[in-house]
This record gives structure tokens, C-alpha cells and sequence, in this order.
């Protein structure tokens, strides 16, 4: 009798454990699978707001680790029992090979809706657009810029810098107060292609476009140039750049570093940590180096439906929502963050304000994608590699281009 | 029936084995034939993965840091897990002290690789020691420079590992016999002479068994290396092990992955058959 109880409790621990995974059918909350611990509650109470509109709520469960969120995300879209209701990803070339392996909802629909109604601008579903349709909805809509301690540049007379050339003078300023004029973290690897990207849109933002798309190779001379800059950021980068990247911003709020290059998804974080994002905590655009360098970068964080979720149609009711007006701006109040929906919505904070005096909600920006999407991945991640390398060792600049050219090639 | 019967009692861990272990062998060994990114259909491509592989300057690199990991796991915790048991052997107080170098070993490998890589920072605790004794200057952020940061990390790894090596050749001296040690006390033999001549000696097959335990963990190793650098910077510091994991669980590229392990299964199951043949030669002597 005890071996039939024990043999029953067996099948049920593990015949129910693909269940517990993630919300089934008929459970009351979606489940919403992210890889952003810190916005943890901001999820829950985006989730409860909802559910109070629509009777659909959500709850959060996140992943710490990328690689780990990454790699099972993936896994789990392959069944019914294992994929999440909805998940956060991110666009382009990252999302692609989820889109060309079918394992997405089609969302063109409640598009469709947002930009009739004339919430959105069309131009923001670029991202997740494949083929005329769109398969995943913005979650974090960053703008990418220099968010700096302002207590630092009031200490040290630094007025916000209009062009490259004040950038320098405020990083020398700063550098001489013995401080790191500019954050920046090798752990994690991807931080090594921020400045990278951000130098060269600023040089020339068809260069950027043309080295993306493989029309330019890494080691053509117009890009070698403009890299010359980036390489000589390297002497205002902090002298350990080991420390985790969460790690990192701290010590941006607490002023021994006086800058870093980020999305403005990182105010809530340094709320978080105690930073008023009034008069603390401050924001100006990179200042252009010529003036075909006129992107600016744009991060859309989506999420998406699997093809596969259990709770389709229920989830889909979610993401209209979600993509209203009224949604729009809850999210803005609950995330502190931006969206480009209804002409530009910013929380009512100093720092968001400098976004949208920069005119950056406008139809004339030139928007880039993030290096990290605007590319196949192997080459992504084999570029991280090769700028960390270059910015330990700029003698390296020629050959780590030559390298990357040599790798595209071979890339299939 | 008394035939089967022992086949029988083998079976549930033959079959756990089987599962668990010659199971996903072979599925990688397959998976390395293939082009494959976790969600689409596989497709077979023949020996481009191992070609791309041995092409790859990654590879290489990892392949010498792997290099490196087993001179350096011989080098360090092996002979300081010798010396630690030669002296501690009848030492007052020989209990306390190698439950204390053995602690280390009862640490989860993730961390002491978070407290060491916090030790090793620019800010850290050995640059904070070694600024008392060292040009300022001269202090850096030790995982960030290259082959150090690899160095930085077998020193972690030999203050993880020397305690259980310590262990074994405590092990293996409790079977010395006492008769050739007193011998060649009586013939006037000095202490190192008798350590050289008699002691060391007769610790061949234990040392051969550690030797061999050692290339193999070393050959294995990941998890200091992915907490304390990931590999990095600019995967100065991946190991084949570490190497596989890029390729499958960042690229998503399964097929190179699985190529990469099949190269460093081959090169751990070359050391271990040396292992088993040790094991069973010592047995037979004993026999």
C-alpha cells in the first residue's frame, strides 16, 4: 500500500510539474516571463491595473541571468505545456529567428488598432515588423543618451556639452576631479559596443546604417576613422571595468562616476537606489561630431505572444489594453519610463523632460537600432569580444576590424 | 536464474546511467554533425561544425587556456596538497589543521568564485594587501589582464582544491609502512632523504591517481571561469568547456556547441581511460 502511495505522489509531482511551469488554461492571472528582476513590482502593479479595466491581469516572474532566461524562453515556445502566456524579448535580429520559425502570434491586428486610432506612430512597429506584419508589442521604449550625476557637473562648473569637443572638455574636467568620467562595465560583455555605436552614428549615421547592413566593412577607412574617436574614449573609462553592470550605475548616483551611456529604462533603477531623478540625476543626448551624425538610438524591449501560449486570446485582450492611451500612460506612471504613444508621453520628472526638450519624439529623428539587434547574433556577440578587446588595447583597432570583416565573410 | 541475477542488480544503474549519461552523448555527438539553433528543423552538414571549429581562433585560444588550467591544476593545488599532507603527518594539532585547508572544499564552487573575483577587483582585498608592499602603480584589476586573469583564476581554484588533495595522499601515507621509514632512519638517512628516497616513492600510485583526478577537473572546469570573467575579457579566459557554452547558449548555435564538446569529451575520456588503467595496475600491485 505505502509502495502505491509513493508511486502515485511520484506521477503526480512530476505529471503536474510541466503545469506549474507557467499559468495554464483557465488559471485566473496571465503569466508574464521577463528577465527584469528589478522591475519586479512595476510588473505587478501594471498587472493589477489591468485586471481592474478588463477582469485579465498578470503576474511577473523573472530571470536574473540572460543567458539562462534566454535559453529556456526559447525551449519553452516549442509546446503548449511550456510556453509562458507572454514573454519580453527583444527586436530585430533577435526576435527574427522566433518569427521565422512560426513560433509567434501574429499581433498586425491590435497594430493595426493603435495606429488607427492614431496612438501610435507607425513608424515605432519598425522593429517587430517581418514581412508586413508584426509580431510583438513594446514593453520598454528607450531613448538612448548620457544620463549624468548632476551634483558632479555643478561641483565641477561642467555645463551640459552642445558639441564633441565640450563632451572632451567635460571628461577632462572630470578626470582631473580623479574621478571616471564615463561608466562602463566589460562584464556582461554587450557594454563594449554602446560607445562603439553611439561615436560612429554620430560621425555619420549612414555609416552606422551601411557597417549594420554589411555595406561597409569595419575596416574601410571612413570607419577606422571615426573608430579613432571611440578608441580615444577609453582613457575616461573607469581603471576596473570588471565590476557586474548592476554594479555600475550605482556609483553614478553616488558620483564617483560622473556619466553613463544607457536607456532611459535606467532612471527607475537609480530611483530605486535613492536617486531623485529631478535634481540628481540628469540627461542630454550625445552631442553630434559632424552633422551627418544626426541617429540617435532607440531601443524597443517588445513583448510576445507565443504561438503556442495557453492562454491566447485572453492575452491578446491584455496587449489591446495595454496598448491604449490609457494603458500607455499608465505604463509611463508605473515604469517611470517613456512612450512614443499619443505624441510622446515622459513622467513628470526633470530627467524625462530633457528627452522630450531634446525633440526626440519627433517624426524627423533619425532613429538607429541598438547595435545588439541590428545584427545576426553570432556577429553581435563576436563584435562585443573583439571592441573589449580594442578598448584594452587600441594598437589592436586595425586588426580586430580586419577580424570582424573576416568573420562576417565566413558567417553564412 | 542466478545467471541473471546479477545482470538484474546492474540494470537500474545501467539504465541510469544509460539515461543520463550515454543518452546524451550520443545525442551530441549527433547534434555536432548538424546546423541547429534549439527551435528549428536540424540540418545534417557533415564535419563543417568540427572544420569551422578548428578554423576558429576561439577554439584555439580555449584550447591553450584549457592547456594552461591542467599545467596549472598540477602545478598548485597537486604539489601543495603533497606538501601540505608530508608536513602536517604527526604534527601536533594535524586533525585541526587539515580540516581547516579542507573547508575550501566544502564551499559551493560558485562562492568562492564570487568572493575571490570581489577580491581580485582594483578596490579589493589583494590590492589592498599588496599596496602595503608594492608600488600603487603597479596594482590592477587583476581579471581584467590578460593571461593573469586566467593565473588569478587557478589560484581560486587551488585554494578550492588543495584540501582534497591533501586528503589523498594523507590516505595514501597511512599505507607506507613503517619498517622501510625506520630502516633508513637506523642507516642515518636525513628526513628529506627519506622523503625523497622512501616516502615519495612509495606515494607513486596515490600521486599517479591524484595526477590524473586533477587533469580531469581540470579539463571540466566552468563554473569559476563563467562567475569570475565569463571567459573574458575578449574570451582570454574560456576553456574548451567554456568555449561549448558560448557557442550553444549565447550563439545558439548547437551544432558548434556540440562540436566543441565532442572535441573536449574525447581529450576527457583519453585521461580517464589513463585513470581506470592506473586504478586497476594499482590494484593488481596490491593484489
Amino acid at each position: 500500500m505505502r509502495r502505491v502511495l509513493f508511486l502515485a505522489l511520484v506521477v503526480l509531482i512530476v505529471g503536474g510539474a510541466p503545469s506549474v511551469l507557467f499559468a495554464q488554461a483557465g488559471s485566473e492571472d496571465l503569466v508574464f516571463i521577463n528577465d527584469n528582476p528589478p522591475f519586479e513590482a512595476a510588473n505587478a502593479s501594471m498587472g493589477a491595473w489591468i485586471k481592474d479595466r478588463i477582469g485579465i491581469g498578470f503576474v511577473p516572474e523573472s530571470y536574473p541571468d540572460l543567458s539562462t532566461y534566454q535559453t529556456t524562453l526559447r525551449q519553452s515556445l516549442l509546446s503548449s505545456n511550456t510556453a509562458p502566456d507572454f514573454f519580453k524579448w527583444w527586436s530585430n535580429f533577435r526576435i527574427k529567428p522566433l518569427v521565422d520559425e512560426g513560433l509567434l502570434e501574429d499581433v498586425s491586428d491590435i497594430w493595426a488598432e493603435g495606429v488607427k486610432s492614431g496612438v501610435w506612430p507607425k513608424t515605432v512597429s519598425g522593429e517587430v515588423t517581418f514581412k508586413g506584419k508584426q509580431y510583438a508589442i513594446p514593453y520598454h521604449y528607450s531613448h538612448w543618451g548620457v544620463i549624468y550625476n548632476k551634483k558632479v557637473f555643478q561641483e565641477l562648473g561642467i555645463t551640459i556639452p552642445k558639441t564633441w569637443d565640450q563632451f572632451i572638455a567635460a571628461c577632462e574636467k572630470i578626470k582631473a576631479s580623479d574621478r571616471a568620467p564615463i561608466c562602463m562595465t566589460l562584464e556582461g560583455r554587450w557594454q563594449s559596443t554602446l560607445w562603439w555605436s553611439e561615436v560612429i552614428m554620430k560621425t555619420d549615421a549612414d555609416l552606422y546604417l551601411g557597417l549594420v547592413s554589411g555595406k561597409i566593412k569595419f575596416s574601410d577607412p571612413a570607419a577606422l576613422k571615426a573608430m579613432e574617436k571611440w578608441v580615444a574614449l577609453s582613457k575616461y573609462y573607469p581603471k576596473d571595468m570588471t565590476l557586474p553592470w548592476m554594479e555600475t550605475y550605482p556609483n553614478v548616483v553616488s558620483g564617483k562616476y560622473a556619466m553613463t551611456l544607457l536607456g532611459d529604462w535606467l532612471f527607475t533603477s537609480m530611483a530605486a537606489i535613492g536617486a531623485d531623478l529631478d535634481t540628481d540625476i540628469g540627461w542630454f543626448p550625445v552631442p553630434s561630431i559632424t552633422p551627418k551624425g544626426n541617429g540617435f538610438v532607440l531601443e524597443i524591449s517588445p513583448i510576445a505572444i507565443p504561438k503556442n501560449s495557453p492562454n491566447k486570446e485572453r492575452t491578446k485582450k491584455l496587449f489591446r489594453e495595454w496598448m491604449t492611451l490609457d494603458g500607455q500612460k499608465q505604463w509611463v506612471k508605473t515604469f517611470s519610463e517613456s512612450s512614443p504613444a499619443g505624441g510622446g508621453l515622459v513622467p513628470d520628472k526633470a530627467v524625462y523632460q530633457s528627452i522630450k526638450n531634446a525633440g526626440l519624439f519627433g517624426t524627423k529623428v533619425r532613429y538607429m537600432p541598438r547595435w545588439y539587434e541590428a545584427v545576426p547574433v553570432p556577429l553581435c556577440e563576436y563584435t562585443m569580444d573583439k571592441f573589449a578587446e580594442v578598448m584594452l588595447d587600441s594598437s589592436k583597432l586595425k586588426q580586430v576590424m580586419k577580424d570582424i570583416d573576416d568573420y562576417r565573410a565566413k558567417m553564412k | 536464474m542466478d545467471k541473471v541475477k546479477p545482470y538484474l542488480f546492474l540494470l537500474p544503474a545501467l539504465l541510469f546511467v544509460g539515461f543520463f549519461l550515454v543518452y546524451p552523448a550520443f545525442m551530441t555527438f549527433s547534434v555536432s554533425f548538424t546546423e541547429w539553433n534549439g527551435i528549428n528543423v536540424s540540418k545534417m552538414v557533415g564535419f563543417d561544425n568540427f572544420r569551422f571549429l578548428f578554423s576558429d581562433p576561439a577554439f584555439w585560444k580555449s584550447f591553450y587556456n584549457t592547456i594552461f588550467w591542467v599545467v596549472g591544476s598540477l602545478v598548485f593545488p597537486v604539489t601543495l596538497g603533497l606538501f601540505a599532507a608530508l608536513m602536517l603527518y604527526s604534527l601536533p594539532g594535524e586533525r585541526l589543521f587539515k580540516v581547516i585547508i579542507f573547508m575550501p572544499y566544502a564551499l559551493s564552487g560558485v562562492v568562492i568564485a564570487i568572493v575571490w573575483s570581489y577580491m581580485y577587483k582594483f578596490e579589493g582585498a589583494i590590492n589592498t594587501i599588496l599596496a602595503g608592499f608594492i608600488d600603487k602603480r603597479h596594482l590592477q584589476p587583476w581579471l581584467q589582464i590578460v593571461p593573469i586573469n586566467t593565473l588569478a583564476m587557478i589560484i581560486t581554484y587551488g585554494w578550492r582544491m588543495t584540501g582534497t588533495n591533501m586528503v589523498l595522499f594523507s590516505v595514501g601515507m597511512l599505507a607506507i609502512p613503517d619498517e622501510p621509514i625506520e630502516a633508513a632512519r637506523i642507516e642515518g638517512a636525513s628526513y628529506f632523504q627519506i622523503l625523497r628516497k622512501v616516502i615519495i616513492p612509495m606515494l607513486a600510485s596515490t600521486t599517479a591517481v591524484v595526477v590524473v583526478m586533477a587533469i580531469i577537473n581540470s579539463l571540466n572546469i566552468f563554473d569559476i571561469i563563467w562567475i569570475m570573467t565569463q571567459g573574458g575579457p575578449y574570451r582570454s579566459s574560456a576553456t574548451l568547456g567554456v568555449n561549448m557554452y558560448f557557442e550553444s547558449f549565447l550563439n545558439f548555435n548547437f551544432g558548434h556547441g556540440a562540436a566543441n564538446a565532442t572535441v573536449l569529451s574525447v581529450i576527457v575520456m583519453a585521461a580517464s581511460v589513463f585513470y581506470i588503467r592506473v586504478i586497476f595496475k594499482k590494484r593488481e600491485i596490491g593484489s
